[in-house]
């Protein structure tokens, strides 16, 4: 007789952008509830979890949890999810208590305008311009630097900075929703929201000044460099080569999401699907959509298990990854398996979101892979596929 | 035996049976735990039944009908009031930060011999008496209560009191084999002559002997008397020993041949006792380099290697152990000579016939203990040290491994210059360099120190962390070093090829020698702990403490501390396997029967020796094939290994990468069963830098995977490291695969500062502690002297620290360190020793009886 162990770790450390001093690293045999988000553009993308616990834990999560890094380890201790507390609900007796979003704050403001001049009539609106940032730095301290651009029109100088010192002052801290329903007390207790750094790529713009072209994952690799907080790691080994020809330029305050979603929907020469998302220690992946098929199901199988393609090896619900293509063994039974192009194949699932809810659930959520998207991106049209 | 229902908090009880508190048992119908939920199942609507997938244990809720009475009501208020009391401190052991000590419950039936415990984590008393009414109302002004109820919620009955536990015997050992050497010689005239095929001429009375082609064609024949070596011994080294007697440079290539007969005979002046009656066998050529090249009159010169001459001798049926073995020198080609000095020489300097063979195994290191005298390696070399030599003067004194102890390890009388060597044979198999020793001393040193050398052509420093203080410190201790990249095999002069390091001494006045006891000297060379099926019982896993001490670390090393700043370990069953080893060597050598080890011809070069690696052998990624996944180190299991290795791990590569840049070169690792299915397994990693000992995370797989269970056989299975290059400027050296096991309780410890301060040296110990009840895992550093807790390590694990019940089990250990560049690069150097104590509260469903 011998016994598995089959606890997940959730690990609580310092925002990153004040230390790495872990703060708990007990959670995983304490929370109540858990819920884990993988995307195959963004990578670790979403984790909820609610703690139930002596007041002053949940005072402490609802007071300082903004920002928190947080990392979920697997029963083999590999790292499965990296992220970040976003938001956190805190029931305390009969007040809730809502902080965040983290993402919505602003401490870094600049706002674009139009100039306007007065003097005429009817006014005319002239050329664009901007003001300097406005910085709170000790926001910026405590929740690292997120920054927004307000673009508003027929301004002149002092409103337009005016607009950027009271966007700053609003929005510098994290908003704090609090309701206090005497009719009814709860036990203490946190609901708490965390997003993967991916979602980070927001919270800058970037200002490549670099003329000419430059292959995509060179450009992908400027714009994590970019990042002011320095949170992604510098390691780019899983940074694929994409030799797509992409304008190296861009400094129209553009926030480094909007120019990495646009050169992911790029893909490359062969019109292939790329994906972007931060893995294990923050480290960007940047490849082609898979070509081979890496799960399999069986919908008749008593266990409803995720498996490994090829053989009947179980992938844990907390292990599984977006991203990646899963074939339905016994759907269609008796359908000869393409080799190659799995798009037509309602057998092949492309997940493009996998939903781990403890203790055993998992959702997977698949589209098909179009690559009109490509195309128009190559020709200027849009079309993000992130 | 004593009867017990007990909740106290360790100081206060409170009897639930005994009258002195006033508290009677009406009844009571012991809960059980029972899973949350009822397990977790998986259900499919498109299958029959359901599965369960997963269940965990909740809280068991135990009902008490109870009846207290007292003198007056007063006191039955007091009592009730007292165990409520008590029952709140339980509760405030779990919801406040600073009460620290847990309430429990004791229980023990009549004739039951072990107590179990468990410990309260709420309570409830729904309800009293009516105080204006009967029964707490009673007419002699006594009270009452009666159907009173308490219910305890409490978690497993343990086998000790909360936060306390019982020793685990672990022990550290390894079977060895030991060697004897044994030094023959001819003892009379006729043992010893030479044949002249020219002349005809033979020669037994001369006080020199040659073999020589410049005059004629002349054979030396030597007859070794009472060589005792057992019959079907297995010959480890053999060769013979001349003491030149002339001085020669002319070429010549020589070949010796044996007598292959049971019991050589004497030789004669009978030509046929030369060639007929002789059965002269299994040519070993002389070849004119090295000590054929040129003698120097005076000079002692030895014969190449004879050990598969010897072997097919003493492996005849008739061989016994005294009997003569007889050799023929011949020139085979060059027009040279040799001369060497015959028995009738006046000098007694004979030719020897030096034979070292197994002659037994031996078990090495320490048994079960609860003492902190187990020690951990941070690799797994089957090599163990083979001889332990003492010089004095000019004279060795045997091998003292497997003499029996307890051993003096020095001459009884020290002189300056006198040395005690220690050695790996590299004469036989598995063998290698090794980077510690341990002693055991009952008798330190006194007015003599010692300084620690090594070979690489001469007697130089050896930068040692000695715990032993130059034998001055009595008991277990261990010495550590670095394995020197010079570090090279050598005979110090007692015919012994192999890897040596020794201890030189210098005395003072008076010097008196150390004596080894208990057990032989032994070499660390093992990541593992193994704990017996009768050191952890119970119903279902045991809560576990375990404490780690560095014993290598030290400030001076020139690169590296050998401190320990990170610790993965895992437990496995050994029923799963006792072959099962959680390193696997990448190396032609030194792994267990049933595992291959081969390379990819291409992109590898052939295995070759390099003193500082883990087992003296490595393999060099040369990088060739660029663009593609290659399938570099393949490990087969043999159909009868396989099963060992069953079960869920995490990988690490140990390797190097020698120039280019970082991220040139990707590894992945991938499981194989049979002869198609070839699964992805695990994670790619790069290098992310270019120094030594880089630690590449593999991620976590599964073998075999598939539907496979173990009465299942494969004629082929086992792991692949494929890589992937895009530079060939790079190179790598590749040393070992570390799967630690992580299907049973496994963890992953490490400080979260990056400050060498935090890590785990000589002067404190990891402590890994689950067996405080508030406290699912914890891992601290505290401080040797005083248990001061110095800092606190991050936790990653799949649970509480807990050992599997009733079941021999081993804990396999990898480590990592600092680098002590001021970077916060981790590191895997081999060289790490670290000791390994373990304690345990065992965990039951019910009544504990005599287990």
């Amino acid at each position: 007789m011998g016994y598995e162990q089959r606890s997940l770790s959730l690990l609580a450390f310092e925002p990153l952008v004040r230390g790495t001093g872990i703060i708990d690293d007990s959670l995983g045999t304490r929370i109540e509830s858990l819920r884990v988000e993988h995307t195959a553009s963004g990578g670790y993308w979403s984790l909820t979890f609610t703690l139930k616990g002596r007041q002053e834990e949940i005072e402490g999560w609802a007071d300082d949890g903004l920002g928190r890094h947080m990392i979920l380890y697997n029963t083999g201790l590999d790292i499965i999810w990296e992220g970040f507390v976003n938001r956190v609900s805190a029931n305390i007796g009969s007040l809730s208590l809502d902080r965040g979003p983290l993402m919505e704050i602003a401490n870094r403001v600049k706002v674009i305008y139009s100039t306007v001049d007065t003097s005429t009539d009817p006014p005319t609106v002239g050329i664009r311009a901007s003001t300097a940032y406005a910085n709170d730095t000790s926001s910026q301290n405590s929740y690292g630097i997120v920054e927004r651009i307000v673009s508003v029109s027929g301004a002149d100088d002092t409103a337009a900075e005016q607009i950027r010192d009271v966007t700053l002052e609003d929005s510098k801290d994290p908003l704090t929703d609090e309701t206090d329903n005497l009719e009814s007390s709860v036990e203490p207790s946190a609901t708490i929201e965390c997003l993967g750094y991916y979602h980070w790529l927001g919270a800058y713009t970037v200002d490549l000044t670099t003329t000419g072209e430059q292959d995509a994952d060179a450009k992908v690799q400027a714009v994590l460099t970019a990042d002011p907080n320095s949170l992604f790691s510098t390691d780019y080994t899983f940074i694929d080569s994409n030799t797509t020809q992409v304008g190296a330029y861009d400094s129209d305050f553009r926030t480094a999401l909007s120019v990495i979603q646009g050169l992911v929907a790029t893909g490359d020469s062969s019109f292939n699907r790329w994906l972007f998302g931060f893995g294990p220690n923050r480290r960007a992946f940047y490849n082609a959509i898979p070509t081979d098929v890496a799960y399999q199901r069986r919908l008749s199988d008593p266990e409803q298990r995720l498996e490994v393609f090829g053989s009947n090896t179980q992938v844990l619900p907390w292990d599984a990854q977006a991203g990646l293509w899963t074939f339905y063994t016994d759907l269609l039974i008796g359908r000869t398996r393409g080799a190659t192009d799995f798009r037509t194949d309602p057998r092949y699932l492309f997940i493009e979101q996998a939903t781990f809810t403890a203790p055993w659930g998992l959702t997977l959520r698949g589209a098909k892979v179009a690559r009109l998207a490509q195309l128009l991106s190559r020709k200027g049209l849009g079309g993000t596929y992130a | 035996m004593a009867v017990q229902l007990i909740i106290t908090d360790g100081t206060d009880s409170i009897s639930l049976l005994s009258g002195d508190d006033g508290l009677f048992l009406n009844s009571w119908r012991p809960a059980v735990v029972q899973p949350k939920g009822g397990g977790t199942y998986q259900a499919s609507s498109l299958a029959e039944g359901r599965r369960l997938a997963d269940r965990r244990f909740a809280n068991a809720i135990e009902s008490f009908d109870l009846k207290i009475s007292g003198l007056n009501q007063d006191e039955v208020a007091r009592r009730l009031q007292d165990l409520r009391r008590l029952l709140e401190k339980s509760v405030q052991y779990w919801v406040t930060a600073w009460q620290g000590d847990p309430v429990y419950l004791i229980v023990q039936a009549s004739n039951e011999t072990n107590v179990r415990y468990a410990v309260i984590h709420n309570w409830s008393t729904p309800d009293d008496e009516n105080p204006f009414n009967n029964p707490f109302l009673q007419p002699d002004c006594a009270a009452i209560v009666d159907n009173w109820t308490l219910s305890i919620e409490r978690g497993h009955w343990l086998e000790n009191a909360p936060e306390n536990s019982t020793c685990v015997q672990v022990s550290g050992q390894q079977e060895g084999v030991t060697y004897t050497s044994t030094t023959d010689s001819p003892t009379e005239s006729g043992d010893d002559g030479q044949f002249d095929w020219l002349t005809l001429t033979i020669t037994l009375t001369g006080t020199t002997i040659e073999f020589s082609n410049d005059t004629g064609t002349i054979q030396s024949g030597i007859r070794f008397r009472s060589v005792t070596v057992p019959q079907g011994a297995t010959i480890a080294s053999a060769f013979i020993r001349l003491r030149a007697s002339a001085t020669d440079a002319s070429t010549l290539r020589g070949l010796i041949q044996i007598d292959n007969t049971d019991d050589a005979a004497i030789f004669t002046t009978d030509i046929s006792n030369w060639t007929s009656a002789r059965n002269w066998r299994y040519t070993v050529y002389w070849e004119p380099t090295g000590n054929m090249e040129s003698w120097t009159s005076g000079s002692d010169y030895d014969t190449p290697d004879l050990t598969y001459s010897v072997q097919q001798v003493v492996n005849r049926v008739g061989w016994a152990s005294g009997q003569d073995m007889a050799f023929l020198i011949s020139p085979f080609s060059g027009n040279g000579e040799r001369v060497f000095e015959a028995w009738d020489h006046a000098s007694a300097n004979e030719a020897e016939l030096h034979i070292t063979y197994e002659v037994s195994t031996i078990t090495f290191g320490r048994a079960a203990t609860c003492n902190d005298e187990v020690y951990v390696a941070n690799k797994h070399n089957l090599s163990q040290i083979t001889h332990c030599e003492v010089l004095d003067g000019a004279a060795w004194g045997g091998n003292l491994i497997g003499s029996g102890v307890p051993y003096v390890l020095l001459p009884a009388v020290p002189a300056n210059n006198d040395a005690v060597y220690f050695g790996v044979n590299t004469g036989g198999p598995n063998t290698g360099p090794f980077c510690s020793l341990v002693f055991d001393l009952s008798t330190a040193v006194t007015n003599l120190s010692v300084a620690w050398q090594y070979w690489n052509g001469a007697w130089v420093a050896l930068t040692t962390q000695d715990n032993t203080v130059s034998f001055s410190e009595t008991g277990v201790n261990s010495v550590h070093w670095e394995q020197p990249s010079d570090w090279a095999a050598n005979d110090p002069g007692n015919g012994i090829t192999g890897y040596w390091v020794r201890a030189l001494v210098t005395i003072g006045v008076g010097p008196t020698p150390p004596t080894q006891q208990n057990r032989d000297v032994y070499s660390i060379v093992w990541p593992s702990v193994l704990i017996d099926d009768a050191q952890v019982g119970g119903d279902v896993t045991a809560l576990m403490r375990l404490y780690l001490k560095n014993h290598s670390h030290r400030d001076t090393f020139p690169l590296d501390d050998l401190d320990t700043y990170r610790v993965v370990c895992g437990i496995r069953s050994t029923s799963r396997g006792t072959d099962f080893t959680a390193y696997l060597n990448i190396s032609d050598e030194q792994n267990p029967t049933g595992l291959t080890v081969s390379r990819d011809a291409t992109d590898t070069d052939a295995f070759a020796a390099d003193p500082t690696t883990p087992t003296g052998r490595v393999l060099v990624d040369n990088t060739t094939t660029l663009n593609a996944w290659v399938d570099l180190v393949t490990f087969t299991f043999s159909n009868i290994l396989a099963d060992d290795f069953y079960g869920t791990y995490h990988a690490f590569l140990r390797a190097d990468q020698d120039g280019g840049a970082v991220g040139d070169i990707g590894y992945r690792l991938k499981v194989f069963y049979g002869n198609t299915d070839v699964i992805i397994g695990s994670d790619i990693a790069y290098f992310t830098t270019l120094n030594r000992w880089q630690v590449l995370d593999l991620g976590t797989f599964t073998y075999p995977g598939m539907p496979i269970d173990t009465d299942d056989v494969s004629e082929s299975s086992g792991l692949i490291i494929q890589r992937y290059a895009t530079s060939t400027t790079p190179t790598a050296e590749l040393y070992d695969l570390i799967i630690i096991p992580t299907d049973e309780w496994a963890g992953d410890f490490s400080p979260k500062s990056e400050e060498t301060e935090d890590s785990i040296q000589l002067t404190n110990y990891l402590d890994v502690d689950s067996l405080k009840p508030r406290h699912n895992i914890r891992a601290l550093v505290r401080d040797e002297d005083n248990d001061f807790v110095l800092t606190r390590w991050t936790t990653i694990a799949n649970g509480p620290a807990t050992l599997q019940p009733n079941a021999d089990q081993r804990l396999w250990f990898f480590t990592m360190e600092l680098a002590s560049d001021g970077s916060s690069e981790l590191r895997a150097p081999p060289y790490q020793g670290l000791s390994v104590q373990m304690f345990r509260n065992q965990r039951y469903f019910s009544y504990r009886g005599d287990r």
